[in-house]
């Protein structure tokens, strides 16, 4: 039996085998059509403790970041202290337009005292978590269940890396190392980068 | 005499070629459902093998389970994947002999579970874990959709249809996942296209998979349907879904579509009630209302299912 013969003979049974892929097809156009790429750059980091403590990398009231060794204390279970070797954070900024990913690491010197950030220390972070376009940063990424059935068609879905995310839209950040300890910072005010 | 005898042997030689008929499908013609073949008596001993059977493997589930952690990633493929595979092959083998026809089914059922449960462990144990469960399972749901497919062309068995059409589906709702179309509709569309193949299927000689399908997508359809139109001033339309279930009901004559129908029906009915007549005082007058619809409904699905039967 040739092909056209056989859609002649099942035209019931070929249109819903193609249906879900017009469905797709459809959708993901008119997202295409709509979609609006983040206009701020994500500023975020990754840290690594020791057995001497850890480095924390904090936000400021005037929008910079600085960064600052903590040494490990006895009774702050909240840090994973096990590991070994030099603790170090890797600061990552994101731009969303281009898809770059810059990094720099930050580490303790011989003197044990905090390597300087770099041209990170001149950027403004911008209060809000989410961006003035409306995105936010997830990290791990978990979607949510909309309703009874769309949780099974399209509605969960985890991603284990940093993700943007506006409404359906959702940027995966490539190229991220350890990225389940992935820590938001901010928002890049690139008005205010010098 | 003899002449006529060759004459309808080369005619049914012709059909044979014609239909792309095989072995099993002539013999199915001589065999009585496996229901028909077993007595009230044999019926229990059916039972209690298949309960058996259950239990065998639930032992081997739970032993498997508890040694997990003591054997190494090699051992670990071999007992998921490998038995998965060699299930696969074994129920190949059944469709070349006669004799192993029962055993045909069972060896699909166990292939079909095990072997993308093997596949997951394999990822895990040997790729580089990229956090991306999702595309993962699209990778799983895309090779077993393949490889069914594959074989359902290759021997015509039933069996593989019913798991490429269970594997087509599922690698689509990994795609929808993987790409966070999440749209209202995508469950609609899903049932829709699920209950047109079903209905495709039902037209050919593999039709004994197709209730499974039915039951499955017009549920979908019908909860789908009340996840878009709830608490929308389109809710109304809900009536005329659960007429279109009717009407797809009685097309391809599906007791087992007019038994969503009425359910789906029964659920709308709950929702207006209480979503318009919960807080007013004729609230009780609106129960008992909603109680004589819901046995007309009841009365009308059994008059239309009677229909169904002697016409089929």
């Amino acid at each position: 039996m040739s092909a056209s013969s056989f859609i002649k003979k099942n035209k019931v049974l070929v249109a819903g085998i193609i249906l879900p892929f017009l469905l797709i097809a459809a959708l993901m156009l008119a997202r295409l059509m709509t979609f609006e790429p983040p206009q701020y750059k994500a500023l975020f980091y990754v840290s690594k403790p020791n057995a001497k403590g850890a480095i924390k990398v904090t936000k400021n009231n005037d929008g910079k970041i600085s960064a600052a060794f903590q040494p490990k204390d006895s009774e702050d279970t909240t840090i994973a202290y096990n590991a070994v070797g030099t603790p170090n954070v890797v600061l990552y900024l994101y731009d969303g337009k281009s898809g770059s990913l810059e990094s720099t690491e930050v580490t303790l010197d011989q003197n044990e005292q905090v390597t300087p950030l770099q041209k990170f220390q001149d950027l403004e972070i911008l209060p809000s978590f989410i961006s003035p376009d409306g995105y936010e940063f997830r990290s791990p990424y978990y979607s949510n269940r909309g309703s009874t059935l769309i949780g099974f068609f399209g509605g969960y879905r985890y991603y284990g890396g940093p993700v943007l995310k506006k409404n359906n839209y959702v940027i995966e950040i490539v190229g991220v190392n350890d990225y389940n300890s992935a820590v938001f910072l901010g928002w890049v005010n690139e008005g205010a980068v010098k | 005499m003899t002449e006529t005898r060759d004459a309808a042997l080369t005619q049914i030689k012709s059909l044979i070629e014609i239909h792309h008929l095989n072995e099993l499908d002539i013999l199915n013609l001589y065999k009585k459902s496996s229901i028909q073949d077993f007595k009230p008596a044999n019926l229990l001993q059916l039972a209690m093998m298949c309960l058996g059977g259950i239990f065998i493997f639930a032992g081997l589930g739970v032993y498997i389970n508890m040694i997990w952690d003591d054997i190494n990633s090699l051992s670990r493929v071999i007992i998921t994947l490998g038995s998965g595979l060699v299930a696969f092959i074994l129920s190949l083998l059944c469709t070349s002999d006669a004799r192993f026809t029962k055993a045909l089914t069972p060896f699909i059922i166990i292939a079909g579970i095990l072997q993308p449960v093997g596949l997951f462990v394999f990822m895990d144990e040997y790729l580089p874990h990229t956090g991306n469960v999702t595309l993962a399972a699209c990778y799983v749901m895309g090779f077993m959709l393949v490889q069914q497919f594959i074989a359902f062309m290759a021997t015509r068995v039933t069996g593989f249809l019913f798991f490429s059409v269970f594997f087509f589906y599922s690698f689509i709702c990994m795609i929808l996942n993987l790409w966070e179309i999440r749209d209202l509709i995508v469950p609609v569309v899903i049932g829709i296209s699920g209950l047109m193949v079903a209905w495709g299927i039902d037209q050919t000689s593999h039709r004994s998979i197709t209730p499974f399908y039915y039951f499955c997508m017009s549920g979908i359809v019908a909860i789908a349907s009340f996840d878009l139109l709830q608490e929308t001033k389109f809710d109304i339309l809900l009536v005329g879904v659960s007429l279109i279930l009717v009407y797809v009901a009685i097309v391809a004559a599906s007791r087992i579509i007019l038994t969503v129908f009425v359910l789906s029906l029964w659920g709308y009915l709950v929702y207006f009630t209480n979503e318009y007549f919960k807080n007013i005082v004729s609230w009780p007058i609106a129960l008992i209302i909603l109680g004589l619809v819901m046995i007309g409904v009841s009365a009308y699905a059994v008059k239309i299912g009677k229909n169904i039967s002697s016409h089929a």
